[in-house]
């Protein structure tokens, strides 16, 4: 494709993923931790995996294991982990594992033209893509957005179909009738009573919790929060699952400097997702798919950021969007995993937030929160012990025979 | 002066080794008595040889017919009586001998083993060295009486006729009456240096296997001297990169020092006394299983200690490090400074920038393992992570905010509308219809500038952790 006859050579840029660990060759067999129940996670975007795996990676090291998955338009994974898990064994996580890349072939700006739905959604003269030249948009599928959350659009739009069977089938486990046997209603009258018999069997406090964390100022975790998130409701409306879902944006100080984009990014998505909060989504998709929910796209939205950042003022570093992304993670951990969130929760008057007509921007559904934690590896600790004991012993027993 | 002292130290070391080792065969009776202890019974009677005679002079002689045939055997008649006795004294012996060995070198774990061993080493061997002396000459007696009675058994069977050789045997046997025949001599002299032969070589026997046990100690001592500075340096190597891989495992904000606690717990492990036993009992001196054994011992001396062991009682041991107690006056409440740190950590950057007239209600939580508060404070509630003891937390949470009551969203504006009017940044058609709409409206005054920081907790002293 060339612009005005011209070929445009330009030096497409991605961020760092950082090193790349190699798994060990001949991994020893690693005992399976005992799963979280009524828990799953999801990332969206290239931070909001980064966030998600190291909240995986905490929930491992506790102990146990965590269902999640991560929803992104870039091919790069993330930085697999390697750790020591609660028994001293090291323990691997791959970046590459439950993943779902959006729009994985082709040029989105080509692809969304085989639909008449999109085509007119995505015209060059649409109200989308108004000001954003056609170079912009013309990426290579699997490389991300630049920064331009339309890209996010697009590839989300192409890929509908693909991310529900992927969502249908990495939440079945989650699904508490996921081991049942029922047998399939007769009737619509008697599949509603069974669905609402068992909805209020289950309390509330024994949903599944599913967590959508997301950065605020890119292209993949921003569609997630906004549109990917009533395809998971509708997905999960499907199943018959009820769950709490909570929103988690980061961002933007923390982000500061890397794209150009990134303050009228989070612009557009705050009040995109309070605009979502009063009125719902209603879309229609290019497979036949509409969604009309009038519900807001989570129950919950926090927003995870670091004023602070950056030190310089100009652009954050990647140790401390390292560092970011930790205390996001152990944020997480310590809220939710614990029950320091259902203490909150029973604490306050706040039910779950329906759809609310206000003004804009009035909608008082917005949380954050700030963790800090002391921590012993306890087998690390014993192993230590033995070790500096091991050590004293043979240091006597060297000088005793030495006599 | 120093080395003239260590001189004498060594020279009464090694003469106390040398008493002790000589009151240890002493008592084991592994002396030159060491045979005449191998023939008796448990009865503490030693077993007797058959002696032939004139009948009357022994009751326990055998009947005339039978001396007659007895005379005439090769080989010693007897061993079926004495070797049965000689052979389980000598096992029952080395295995008690074996044992004592091993405990006394376990008992002498705190002083030189070396002199010791080599005491006990030399003592067999001067015992053997006599027992076999002697059992030299032994046998060059036994085998002068088995010439003796093979000569007259030989003479008697060359005669032809039998009546000949009943004479010959009557007229040796009523010699007896009067004087003793030479051949029942010889015979009887064969039987008791046949019995005597026999307990001095099973002594000699005794004696090579305590030497080659004690010799063997004495080789392994080299074996693991060699191997056991070898484990140190694998040891202190994989400690030190352990403390390493655990003071760098993010993202905690506070670990305890790993290397003091382990010490700290290490203290009284007293696995002296089991290593002891384990060397004295090792076969072969390998440097990894010596490692791996003696890791199991101590393993086992701290597991114990570690069962309820979690980050609270770590920071308090750690607390009680003399080192900490000379570096910090008074006496600090470790877990207090702990817990005081970790809410300080919560607090000292704002969580969010809000507008002046934001409200946001405000919930602090300490999470601890079991969900009783470890700290007190009227700001602060208990949450809990069941099961997680390794896990003391802070949590601040603020909700009940708005789009508008963000600072952050607010000052943007500006910046917003002027890139807005380059290029879109909305991806939901209905969001710009009614961005735009409310564009055609007056626009809102705009925040105060610049703005005032919400304080996050009273500052009024009662944080948590303070009284």
């Amino acid at each position: 494709m060339s612009n005005n006859g011209l070929m445009v050579s330009r030096y497409v840029l991605r961020r760092s993923t950082g090193r790349k660990v190699q798994a060990p060759e001949e991994a020893p067999a690693v005992p399976p931790l005992p799963v979280l129940p009524r828990t799953g996670l999801i990332g969206g975007g290239g931070s909001g995996s980064e966030v998600t795996l190291r909240e995986v990676e905490l929930i491992q090291r506790s102990g146990n294991d965590v269902w999640y998955a991560l929803i992104d338009n870039d091919i790069n994974p993330p930085p697999d982990r390697v750790f020591r898990g609660p028994d001293g064994t090291p323990r691997f996580l791959s970046g590459s594992a439950n993943r779902f890349i959006l729009n994985g072939e082709g040029s989105p700006r080509d692809a969304v033209k085989a639909s008449p739905l999109l085509r007119e959604r995505y015209a060059d003269d649409s109200r989308l893509l108004r000001g954003i030249s056609v170079y912009e948009t013309y990426n290579q599928s699997g490389h991300g957005g630049s920064g331009l959350p339309v890209v996010g659009a697009m590839d989300l739009d192409l890929s509908v179909e693909p991310l529900i069977a992927f969502l249908r089938e990495k939440l079945r486990p989650l699904s508490p009738r996921s081991g049942d046997r029922l047998t399939p209603a007769r009737t619509q009258l008697e599949r509603v009573l069974r669905e609402q018999a068992r909805h209020a069997q289950q309390p509330v406090s024994e949903r599944l919790q599913l967590r959508l964390t997301a950065g605020g100022s890119g292209t993949a975790g921003f569609i997630v929060l906004i549109v990917g998130a009533y395809l998971i409701r509708w997905t999960l409306a499907q199943m018959g699952v009820s769950a709490e879902l909570i929103g988690v944006v980061l961002g933007p100080h923390a982000f500061t400097g890397l794209t150009r984009h990134i303050r009228p990014n989070y612009q557009a998505l705050a009040y995109t997702l309070d605009y979502l909060a009063r009125r719902g989504l209603h879309r229609t998709f290019a497979h036949g798919l509409t969604l009309d929910l009038s519900v807001p796209p989570v129950d919950q939205l926090f927003l995870f950021d670091d004023p602070t950042l950056p030190a310089d003022g100009r652009r954050v570093t990647e140790r401390e969007l390292n560092n970011f992304y930790d205390r996001c993670a152990l944020t997480a951990h310590m809220l939710f995993n614990t029950r320091a969130w259902a203490d909150v929760m029973t604490d306050t008057a706040d039910e779950n937030l329906t759809s609310v007509t206000g003004a804009p921007g009035s909608v008082p559904w917005l949380h954050t929160a700030r963790a800090a934690a002391a921590h012993l590896d306890r087998q690390g600790l014993f192993e230590l012990a033995a070790q500096r004991v091991q050590a004293r012993l043979l240091e006597a027993l060297v000088a005793r025979l030495a006599e | 002066m120093e080395s003239q002292n260590g001189t004498r130290n060594a020279a009464a070391a090694e003469g106390s080794a040398q008493a002790e080792a000589g009151r240890l065969l002493e008592a084991l009776g592994l002396t030159p008595d060491l045979p005449a202890r191998l023939i008796k019974r448990k009865d503490g009677r030693p077993v007797s040889e058959i002696q032939l005679g004139p009948l009357g002079k022994a009751e326990d002689r055998p009947a005339l017919l039978q001396q007659l045939e007895l005379l005439l055997k090769s080989d010693v008649v007897g061993a079926g009586a004495w070797l049965p006795v000689i052979r389980q004294n000598q096992l029952d012996l080395q295995e008690q001998a074996s044992q004592e060995l091993r405990k006394r070198l376990v008992g002498r774990w705190g002083q030189p083993i070396r002199p010791f061993l080599a005491a006990i080493g030399a003592g067999l061997k001067q015992v053997k060295s006599e027992i076999d002396q002697e059992s030299v000459e032994l046998e060059t007696r036994f085998q002068q009486s088995q010439a003796e009675l093979e000569r007259w058994q030989q003479d008697y069977l060359r005669q032809k006729d039998i009546l000949s050789r009943l004479r010959t045997l009557i007229e040796s046997l009523l010699h007896t009456l009067v004087t003793d025949s030479e051949a029942i001599q010889a015979w009887n002299r064969r039987e008791t240096y046949g019995k005597w032969r026999d307990a001095y070589r099973a002594a000699s026997q005794l004696l090579a296997a305590l030497i080659e046990l004690a010799t063997r100690y004495e080789h392994n001592l080299e074996l693991l001297a060699a191997s056991a500075r070898q484990a140190l340096a694998q040891v202190r190597d994989d400690a030190e990169q352990l403390a390493e891989r655990l003071a760098g495992a993010g993202p905690w904000t506070y670990q305890p020092d790993y290397p003091v606690v382990a010490d700290l717990l290490g203290q009284g492990a007293d696995v002296t006394l089991q290593l002891a036993q384990l060397i004295v009992q090792a076969d072969e001196a390998d440097a990894g299983a010596l490692v791996r054994q003696s890791a199991e011992l101590v393993a086992r001396e701290l597991r114990r200690k570690l069962d309820s062991f979690g980050v609270v009682q770590a920071i308090e041991l750690e607390g009680r490090d003399p080192e900490l107690a000379r570096a910090v006056e008074g006496t600090p409440d470790a877990l207090l400074g702990v817990g005081q740190y970790l809410a300080d950590q919560t607090t000292e950057a704002p969580l969010w920038r809000l507008a002046p007239g934001a409200r946001p209600r405000r919930e602090a939580l300490q999470i601890t393992p079991g969900g009783a508060a470890l700290f007190e404070s009227d700001d602060v509630s208990t949450s809990s992570y069941p099961g997680h003891d390794d896990i003391l937390g802070f949590c601040v949470v603020e909700s009940h905010v708005s789009m508008n009551d963000l600072l952050t969203v607010q000052e943007a504006d500006t910046e917003f509308r002027a890139a807005r009017a380059a290029r879109e940044y909305f991806v939901v058609e209905e969001v710009i219809k009614e961005w735009e709409a409310r564009e055609q409206q007056p626009a809102a005054p705009a925040p105060p500038f610049p703005p005032v920081p919400v304080p996050l907790l009273p500052e009024d002293g009662r944080r948590a952790g303070t009284a």
